[in-house]
């Protein structure tokens, strides 16, 4: 294993990766993956939160859940002239330790009757899933659920019951109301 | 000596007892008794004193009048001696015996005596068979076969086997006696031996008789006929041996031969359909000459041959009565004329060649010109003829002028225009020509008789004993070729001003104009671009479907096409030496690029792709080609059982040897004389003859000088390793110059290949001659002349492999595309030989067509680059490759199954075509074909090293629970064994096969644990811990470790090469013993394993995600690029250079791979931001780390494994695909009958629908890629994860889709997140599978990104 002692002998050179990454994410509060998780994502996280601050976007706002920068709470007002108007929904959103590349794990908290979200909180959106961008952010996220509760993609349902009923939207007002249990 | 005296009084005193005519028949009982104890243990001593002459006369006296239990004894009496003492046999029929052994059995009042008759009459058959036969034996014996045990049965068969073995024709009669019981046996019987020994004996029945037409009548009439077609019915063909059928068809085919009933009632039971699907399976997926040649046979004869010798006119105006006034047997015969067509091009050998084409040539005879024009629609005859005529076989030729001439007498008119259009006519021109210049030849020469074989008989079953000189004389071609030419093609041409003129010029116009607009600046003009790519355009969408593949060659298009994609490097060998080597590249990627998007790209939706039309009109032209791949076949009799090929091979006999003599050049002074006779092996070649020659050649003083020129050239050579240019010998330069009767040989072609060749005068296909391993063979060596050393042609490699280090994509350095840029294909081709310019294009195309993403990708990004392109969404690729099997030539696959056959090929009998097109061509070659070769070929190597006993196997054993660490040990120490690995459990019973493929394919799933730290997708731990097992939904690939850590997470990275190892062992092992892995590796790493280079376009194959936004990036890069070096600067670079309007800092990436902060791509990497500038630097370092840096030591590792057991650069000829079928097997993704297990229904169905019924029958008729892109359809990834449908979650769920329209016209839909699929009710199963197979074809071609 005459490579392997090369690459020890290597690696005494540098700052061990470890201990670098560990210095400023403890330091964000994100104590827990300090180790194992890296930096990057930490601070993009970071950069995200603020802005979230900082925009002011009306009807939804994004903050970590406790100390775990990776798991943050999510939350979304229905838009005005729609079924879901005066709603506020609660979502949990878990970032992957190679966030931006992969997409967040983002579900309903609150209970959605809604013809793409499921009956445990899963939602079926493009964007979340194959056309998933290093681009979009948690803002850009929960502004497309939001009007994802308002245009909802009646083609392909998780909720057949609720795309049965949106051609109807007094009804469906009815159940939103009925099935809504704000946390 | 005392036994034999007490067995000698005591057989006397037998002898004694039997004598008395009417003596008591107790006591003859017993003195049989005694009797057939003393010959049962009877001796060769023995033999000399018996009493011979009174035992053959009293026994079959007694069996004949014997009371009680006499005969019985008496008749065992004379099989115990009969089988003691064979030649006594013959004295027991001199005295009867054979009568009333015959008579005993016929009355039948005793089982045990007719079983002890029977016995008898077995020995006594083997000896005297025609006595037997002409005293009705075999009808006897048959009589009351069901009365007898199986075994008896045997021997019934065994007894009229040895009766009607080579009878004369006079006994047909009493053999003829035989036939009813025999096809009621046909009839009856299931039992496979009894069918086959019924068969061969009626097959015997008919040989014998076949002189006589009154006699094969009758076998006619006793339904042999019907019985036969019972038993083939319904595929049960498929399960008859091959001894069975060869006696079915061979009893058919002379049934047919004299018989127009027998025709008639073969029609009738549509035995074209039979041979149909016989045929297609053995020249398809069986490839099998021998029953092809029988197939063929039987349908020649059930068409009326039309040369009219005398004595079978009548059967032959029979015969035609019976097809013509039949209007569907004409129908039956011209589906089976398209077949026979097809068979007749791509077969290996002539003669069966030969056979397809005079029952072609009678079949248009019989049939009416309607017919024929019909035909023409479906098959395209005169393009079929045209490529038969391009042989060099003068009995196909022959045949083929004689089909012809028969065309144009039907339907001049119609018939000219076509063989104008598909260059019969030019055939016939060039073969009027050729037979000419023979013809003036042969008057200065005479002694020049042609040594082909000469197969006018080979159809005839009624071969005339004497041996009668060949029916086509030396002029015969001439002078038909003349007569075609003056009666036809003279008056046609003149007549009719075809239109192959002018579309013969437009086509040669449009290329060449093509070729001078490429000629020119390129990218300088705009408009000259468009121009060329809109000549391109019409070329291939609106010409190449109508244009006649002889046209297409006659018209050098495809010169002019491979001079295009080459940037003129094809026509002019200077320009390799240009030194604009960037340049040269830069514009072959260019045209590619532009002609990959052209040819794949669909004009409608119901017309081809431009390229498969292409690829299928080179195949046919390259089939034109049948005489520059020569198979070269030892005697005829020692073929391989074709199908089989073992895995282990045993190495007994003696390799076959060649006797040469070497002799010095007469005029060469610096070498010795060399006196000995060398017996080489067949592989030998000039090259690897050398080292051992040289050293007693060359004078003392040169030696050392010689070796020190070897060490130079050794380091000089030592830079072009690098380039591979497909071929794997380096070339060393040789220090010697060998030729035979005056021809240089080419150094790596083997020494039979030359020498038979000029044996055999020119011809094609060779029939090893006897007296070849006899001869001595002459070569003569001199020294080679060193004046040019360095070749220009080496120094460009060398420039190129130079370039390669630097160049990023893959593709570039792949093997096809070395052969576009330098114009030459790989090796010491022959470039004056025809097939030349169809092997490039077909190279070039092939390798084109494996990268279509590569350069649609590359070229999307050029145009984003330079601002056509304005949205990052558009990248995207919209062309598919076509299927790879479109590449494969039916001609050359045969030809290699046909060399392969050859007993000798393992000794090293392989022609050097073959050698090439497997290691340059292999996708011209089956897949089957290439397995097979490697079998014979690896295998042998690998056997060759140490001898042992094939059947000889490993047994090893290993702790389940400890089964990753001891399969590593196990491998360690028997990985290179030659013999068999077998596993056992420690504490379980189960031995052998079974818990050796267990483990297999527990070891291959053990390695897919998490936390090995071997795979992407590992390091998520903390997310879904309840996972053991990684889920690569895009198939398994190294997960990169940085070199600056030995540990990570407590997985010692040691730990991870020693694993990597195992799996080069185990996956080696597998493929040696013919094992099945249960692994799911990725279609990149699988390249990896082929010794492909991967690039950043190959990260979306397993990562998409990742791979999109790496080449978003890299796009970015590039604009980047572009904006900064164009004239006019744009004020807002940074607003025209956002990611997605996104500022790229705000995405907040550090120089670490993502997903793995521990992996710092540069020093300080955490520390260090991606900004617009560090960009490129980022993607080419992320890029490097996920396909190269970050794995190299893993997948050194694992090649390490594998080279351990054989040569990993043996597995080249296989595809990605490929080897994923050899080591994962071709079993299901899924258990089939557990299939409704692991599927919901719902919303309107459930298990019991008819719908859902159909459904889950669909699904298991699947393939494995149908299964494969099901999987990808309804989940969105092509890898279920590790136990299947199982443990899909969510479960697969299938609902009813409303529909509002028609129900048939809907498609099926899915939603991916849910793992739903939307099924609507279709009316019937067929357009269920229709719909399904279309959806699951639309939904692949969006597989890369989507």
């Amino acid at each position: 294993m005459a490579r392997g002692e090369n690459n020890d002998s290597h690696g005494s050179g540098n700052v061990p990766a470890a201990a670098t990454a560990a210095a400023p994410a403890s330091a964000a509060g994100g104590g827990k993956q300090a180790g194992a998780e890296g930096q990057s994502v930490v601070r993009r996280l970071q950069s995200e939160l603020m802005a979230l601050m900082m925009g002011g976007d009306p009807g939804v706002s994004a903050f970590p859940e406790g100390d775990n920068i990776f798991q943050w709470v999510g939350t979304i007002a229905g838009s005005a002239a729609t079924a879901y108007e005066g709603t506020s929904y609660r979502l949990s959103l878990a970032f992957p330790s190679d966030y931006p590349y992969k997409p967040p794990k983002v579900r309903f908290d609150t209970p959605c009757f809604h013809p793409n979200v499921d009956a445990h909180g899963n939602i079926c959106l493009d964007i979340l899933q194959d056309k998933w961008s290093s681009a979009y952010d948690v803002r850009t996220i929960l502004l497309s659920i939001q009007s994802l509760l308002g245009e909802p993609n009646n083609d392909s349902p998780l909720n057949t019951q609720a795309a049965a009923l949106w051609a109807n939207q007094e009804e469906f007002r009815k159940m939103v109301e009925k099935l809504y249990k704000p946390a | 000596m005392d036994d034999v005296e007490s067995e000698l009084g005591m057989v006397n005193y037998v002898m004694a007892a039997l004598a008395e005519e009417d003596g008591d028949a107790a006591e003859q009982v017993a003195a049989l008794a005694t009797l057939c104890d003393v010959l049962a243990v009877a001796e060769d001593g023995l033999s000399s004193v018996f009493p011979v002459s009174e035992l053959v006369a009293h026994l079959p006296r007694l069996v004949a009048t014997g009371e009680g239990d006499v005969p019985v004894f008496a008749a065992r009496a004379i099989a115990e001696a009969c089988e003691g003492v064979p030649p006594w046999a013959k004295n027991f029929a001199r005295f009867g015996a054979v009568e009333a052994l015959r008579d005993r059995l016929v009355a039948i009042d005793d089982i045990e005596l007719a079983e002890e008759c029977l016995r008898a009459l077995d020995a006594i058959s083997q000896e005297c068979p025609v006595l037997c036969l002409r005293l009705g034996v075999a009808a006897a014996v048959l009589q009351f076969f069901d009365f007898f045990s199986t075994s008896k049965q045997k021997v019934v068969l065994r007894i009229v086997d040895n009766v009607l073995n080579d009878y004369k024709a006079e006994d047909a009669p009493k053999a003829i006696e035989a036939a009813p019981a025999l096809c009621n046996l046909l009839q009856s019987s299931t039992d496979k031996t009894i069918l086959a020994s019924a068969v061969s004996c009626l097959e015997m029945v008919s040989a014998g008789a076949s002189g006589s037409a009154e006699h094969m009548n009758m076998l006619c009439e006793l339904n042999a006929v019907d019985a036969m077609m019972k038993l083939m019915e319904n595929n049960g063909w498929k399960n008859l041996s091959d001894d069975t059928l060869a006696g079915i068809f061979g009893l058919l085919t002379d049934l047919a031969s004299v018989s127009a009933r027998v025709t008639e009632s073969l029609f009738e039971f549509n035995i074209f359909d039979l041979l149909k699907q016989m045929i297609t399976y053995y020249t398809l997926s069986h490839r099998d000459s021998n029953k092809v040649q029988m197939l063929v046979g039987l349908i020649y004869h059930l068409v009326p041959p039309c040369q009219n010798s005398d004595h079978q006119n009548q059967l032959i105006i029979a015969k035609k009565q019976v097809i013509i006034e039949q209007i569907r047997y004409i129908e039956q015969l011209a589906s089976i004329l398209t077949l026979i067509i097809e068979v007749a091009k791509s077969v290996g050998l002539s003669s069966i060649c030969y056979s397809c084409v005079v029952f072609i040539k009678n079949i248009v005879k019989l049939t009416t010109p309607d017919f024929l024009m019909e035909l023409q629609k479906t098959v395209n005859l005169s393009s079929f003829l045209a490529c038969l005529l391009a042989r060099k076989n003068r009995h196909v030729i022959f045949q083929t002028l004689n089909v012809s001439k028969a065309l144009l007498k039907k339907h001049h008119q119609f018939f000219i225009e076509a063989f104008i259009k598909e260059g019969v006519k030019h055939a016939v021109d060039t073969i009027q020509a050729r037979e000419k210049d023979a013809k003036s030849i042969h008057k200065k020469k005479r002694n020049n008789n042609l040594q082909e074989i000469c197969l006018c008989f080979d159809l005839d079953s009624v071969t005339s004993s004497t041996h009668e000189a060949c029916r086509i004389e030396n002029m015969a071609i001439l002078k038909l070729a003349e007569e075609i030419k003056k009666n036809f093609l003279a008056k046609g041409s003149t007549r009719s001003p075809h239109m192959f003129g002018c579309v013969s010029k437009s086509i040669r116009y449009l290329s060449a104009m093509l070729n001078g607009h490429a000629t020119g600046p390129p990218t300088e003009n705009q408009n000259l671009c468009k121009q060329s790519s809109e000549f391109s355009r019409q070329l291939l969408s609106d010409e190449l479907p109508s244009t006649s593949t002889f046209e297409l060659v006659q018209s050098e298009s495809i010169k002019h096409l491979a001079g295009y994609l080459s940037n003129g490097a094809y026509f002019n060998s200077n320009l390799r030496n240009c030194q604009d080597l960037i340049g040269q590249l830069m514009e072959v990627q260019n045209r590619l690029q532009k002609f990959a998007h052209l040819a794949l790209t669909v004009e409608n939706e119901s017309s081809e792709k431009p390229l498969g039309i292409l690829v299928d009109k080179l195949i046919d032209a390259l089939h034109t080609c049948y005489d520059s791949f020569p198979v070269i076949l030892d005697d005829e009799q020692c073929t391989r059982e074709s199908t089989m090929i073992p895995l282990r091979r045993s190495r007994t006999e003696e390799s076959a040897l060649l006797y040469i003599k070497f002799s010095r050049s007469s005029g060469e002074m610096g070498l010795k004389d060399y006196d000995d006779v060398l017996p080489v092996y067949l592989s030998s070649t000039p090259e690897s003859i050398e080292e051992d020659l040289f050293p007693d050649i060359c004078i003392r003083t040169d030696r050392d000088s010689a070796c020190k020129e070897t060490t130079q050239e050794a380091s000089g050579s030592g830079k072009s390793v690098g380039f591979r240019d497909g071929d794997g010998h380096s070339h060393r330069s040789s220090k010697l110059t060998l030729s035979y009767k005056g021809t240089k040989l080419q150094p790596s072609v083997p020494f039979f290949e030359p020498i038979l060749r000029s044996m055999h005068g020119g011809q094609s296909d060779i029939q090893i001659d006897p007296s070849f391993w006899d001869k001595e063979h002459k070569i003569v060596y001199r020294r080679r002349n060193k004046s040019k050393k360095i070749s220009p042609h080496s120094s460009y490699h060398a420039q190129l492999s130079c370039m390669h280090e630097k160049l990023e994509m893959s593709l570039l350095k792949d093997p096809f595309f070395s052969t576009t840029l330098t114009g030459k294909l790989p090796g010491d081709l022959d470039e004056s030989d025809p097939s030349y310019n169809f092997l490039f294009m077909l190279k070039v195309l092939e390798g084109l067509n494996r990268f279509p993403y590569h350069l649609s990708m590359c070229e999307k990004i050029c145009k984003f680059a330079e601002g056509y392109l304005q949205d990052m969404d558009g990248l995207k690729v919209t062309i598919s490759p076509i299927p790879r099997h479109q590449f494969v030539s039916n001609l050359l696959t045969n030809k290699l199954e046909l060399q392969m056959q050859d007993i000798l090929f393992g000794d090293g009998l392989i022609p050097s075509w073959c050698v090439y097109m497997v290691e340059n061509c292999p996708f011209l070659l089956s897949f089957e074909a290439r397995w097979k070769y490697f079998c014979l070929t690896v295998h042998y190597s690998f056997m060759s090293g140490e001898v042992s006993s094939p059947s000889e196997t490993v047994k090893y054993r290993v702790l389940r629970s400890n089964i990753l660490e001891d399969a590593e040990s196990m491998l360690n120490k028997h990985g290179s064994d030659t013999r068999m690995i077998e596993v056992e459990y420690e504490e379980e019973i189960g031995t052998g096969r079974g818990p050796t493929v267990e483990f297999y394919s527990t070891v291959s799933h053990g390695l897919q644990r998490m936390g090995l730290g071997m795979w992407r997708g590992d390091n998520t731990s903390q997310e879904d811990c309840e996972a053991s097992f990684v889920h690569a939904p895009f198939g398994l690939f190294p997960q990169p470790w940085t070199s600056a850590k030995t540990s990570s997470q407590g997985i010692s990275f040691s730990d991870v090469l020693q694993k990597f190892k195992l799996l080069g062992h185990l996956v080696a092992r597998a493929i040696l013993d013919g094992r099945v892995l249960g692994i799911p590796l990725s279609k990149a790493f699988y390249k990896i394993m082929l010794e492909q280079e991967l690039d950043i376009y190959d990260i979306p194959s397993f990562d998409p995600t990742l791979g999109k936004a790496v080449i978003e990036f890299h796009a970015l890069v590039k604009r980047k690029k572009f904006l900064e070096t164009s004239l006019e600067r744009t004020s807002n670079l940074v607003a025209d250079l956002s990611y997605k309007n996104v500022r790229l800092e705000d995405l907040c990436l550090d120089f670490t791979l993502p997903g793995n902060p521990e992996y710092e791509l540069v020093p300080g990497g955490s520390e260090k931001m991606v900004t617009l500038d560090t960009l490129e630097e980022y993607v080419s370092s992320v890029a490097d780390a996920t396909l190269n840096s970050g794995i190299s030591r893993q997948i050194e590792a694992f090649k390490s494994g594998i080279d351990e057991v054989f040569d990993l650069k043996t597995l080249r000829m296989f595809s990605e695909d490929e080897m994923e079928r050899i080591l994962c097997g071709e079993q299901d993704a899924w258990a089939s009958y557990k299939l409704e297990d692991h599927i919901d229904f719902d919303h309107g169905y459930d298990v019991n629908s008819p719908s859902v019924i159909n459904f889950l029958e669909i699904l298991r008729e699947f393939g494995r890629d149908d299964q494969r892109a099901f999987v990808q359809f309804t989940t969105g990834a092509p890898q279920l994860p590790l136990g299947g449908l199982a443990s899909l979650h969510p479960k697969l769920t299938v609902v009813r889709k409303q529909c509002d329209g028609k129900v048939d016209d809907e498609l099926p839909s899915v939603n991916t997140c849910r793992h739903f699929i939307k099924l609507p009710p279709y009316s019937s199963k067929e357009i269920m599978r229709q719909k399904l197979k279309y959806a699951l074809a639309e939904g692949l071609d969006s597989f890369h990104l989507s």
